[in-house]
């Protein structure tokens, strides 16, 4: 009698005691910055934690196969690698000023050749660590002020002649008109450039991915953005 | 330019700086649910640390009552709906010096829309003292479970390797026996996802500790353990053995 008792409190005891605790209540950590975000204040670890899991060279085991071959975060330049243009961080202002954080987004044709209608899937997928509305908040912030580096200033001055000659030499009229993008069959084929994002990163950026994959110096770079700005509306 | 200067004036005036606030990111609640379910599938109890007074063969049937599991991860629920009880069978062979070795291997259950395999192994030593048991142990198990883990009608799969040891200490009190273990486990879990191509790897250390009570009689013994698992998981394991 005396070993039931023990038998049934023991088993009573441990009944109520099965529990699993996978984390999934727990909201996502949260990249909290200070001042103004820019790559390298906090833009990076953000990318880090919620972005570059999945977008980095070589591809990571984690990431699905349908994650762009060309596209690495865990650095903020575009560079040739092995003679292919690797977008860096630099590269991704543009998507989240058209809203890839918060849906879908349309692609751009980037030619006039016919190309895929389909959209771009909202940033991160579902599987992901999902971003807080405060760090949505910064990264749309990053982007509005051309996704800088750091916070060294963009330089006043440039040749304006050469950037002229830039710009309609290397064809970036052809996507760009003088700012004001330029539309094919309805569909954007470059978009229209703002003036607040214009930098001297984001030109050599577009340089090599866009013409060719040589880089751009960052005189010639100013020089393009002298000329440009002019045309540019605030914004 | 007007944006210009504020962004200006804001650099000088706010402290530059950055931190990362409690919360978890998707890979710990991936690595974590893996981990749940490699334990969760393994197959090897303790049991009391019982010595034979002969060599002798022992069936050993666990029954395992699932805890309810939350399997969101990012802003996506797994479908994942295993069954509420999982019945494990297992042998072990104990030998009069203390030694004993048991064994499990499941070649392929079908459940549901899914398929699992599993071999588990254990290694041991028991010994007594007047009426307390100790006992040392190896373990290992190695498995997989293919079916529509992330998606329905996809053939994910999942697959698992726990190996560590433990240390448990009885007493007894008549025909019952209460006892308590404690160890140190290492686990490697994969899941590849079919719909995109993905794999989730991850490895842990992790300890895990317990207690549980047995009644025999006879060749018969019932046993209920209570298994713990770091700061994640505890379950039970209701054991009938029949030591031939």
């Amino acid at each position: 009698m005396k070993s039931w008792i023990i038998l049934i409190l023991a088993a009573l005891t441990f009944w109520h005691c099965s529990d699993a605790d996978t984390l999934a209540d727990e909201p996502p950590v949260e990249i909290a910055i200070t001042g103004m975000p820019t790559f390298q204040n906090g833009i990076s670890k953000l990318l880090e934690v919620k972005c570059a899991y999945c977008h980095a060279l070589p591809r990571p085991e984690i990431a699905p196969d349908t994650v762009p071959p060309d596209l690495d975060l865990t650095t903020y330049a575009t560079r040739v690698v092995d003679g292919k243009v690797i977008r860096g961080a630099d590269a991704i202002g543009r998507y989240i000023f058209d809203g890839i954080l918060v849906g879908q987004v349309q692609q751009y044709l980037d030619s006039f050749e016919p190309k895929t209608t389909e959209k771009l899937r909202q940033m991160p997928l579902d599987y992901g660590t999902q971003l807080t509305s405060r760090e949505i908040a910064n990264l749309e912030l990053w982007s509005n002020s051309g996704s800088p580096l750091n916070d060294v200033p963009q330089p006043d001055t440039g040749d304006e002649a050469r950037g002229s000659q830039i710009w309609f030499q290397e064809g970036c009229v052809n996507c760009h008109d003088l700012g004001n993008g330029v539309q094919f069959d309805g569909n954007l084929v470059g978009p229209p450039i703002r003036r607040e994002a214009l930098t001297i990163e984001k030109i050599q950026m577009m340089y090599l991915y866009r013409v060719r994959p040589e880089p751009l110096s960052a005189e010639d770079a100013a020089a393009v953005r002298a000329f440009l700005m002019p045309f540019l509306e605030d914004n | 330019m007007p944006m210009k200067i504020l962004q200006r004036i804001i650099l000088m005036h706010l402290a530059v700086g950055m931190c990362m606030g409690q919360g978890t990111t998707f890979q710990e609640q991936a690595e974590r649910l893996q981990n749940i379910n490699a334990f969760l599938l393994d197959f090897r109890p303790n049991a009391a640390p019982i010595p034979a007074e002969r060599s002798h063969l022992e069936a050993i049937l666990d029954i395992n009552p699932q805890p309810t599991i939350n399997t969101r991860i990012g802003r996506k629920d797994e479908p994942v709906d295993p069954p509420s009880v999982v019945p494990k069978l297992r042998g072990r062979y104990l030998f009069s010096n203390g030694l004993f070795l048991g064994a499990a291997f499941a070649p392929g259950i079908e459940f549901q829309d899914y398929t699992a395999e599993y071999i588990s192994a254990e290694l041991g030593y028991r010994f007594q003292l007047n009426s307390w048991g100790l006992g040392l142990r190896a373990s290992f198990t190695d498995g997989d479970l293919e079916g529509p883990i992330t998606e329905t009608d996809v053939e994910d799969m999942f697959t698992f390797t726990n190996y560590g040891g433990d240390l448990s200490l009885g007493h007894s009190l008549g025909p019952v026996y209460l006892y308590g273990f404690g160890g140190w486990n290492d686990v490697d879990t994969t899941l590849d996802i079919e719909e995109d191509g993905a794999r989730l790897s991850f490895t842990d250390n992790t300890y895990y500790y317990g207690g549980g009570v047995s009644y025999s009689h006879g060749r018969w013994r019932l046993n209920l353990e209570q298994n713990v698992t770091d700061d994640y998981l505890q379950h039970l394991t209701l054991s009938l053995s029949f030591r031939f």
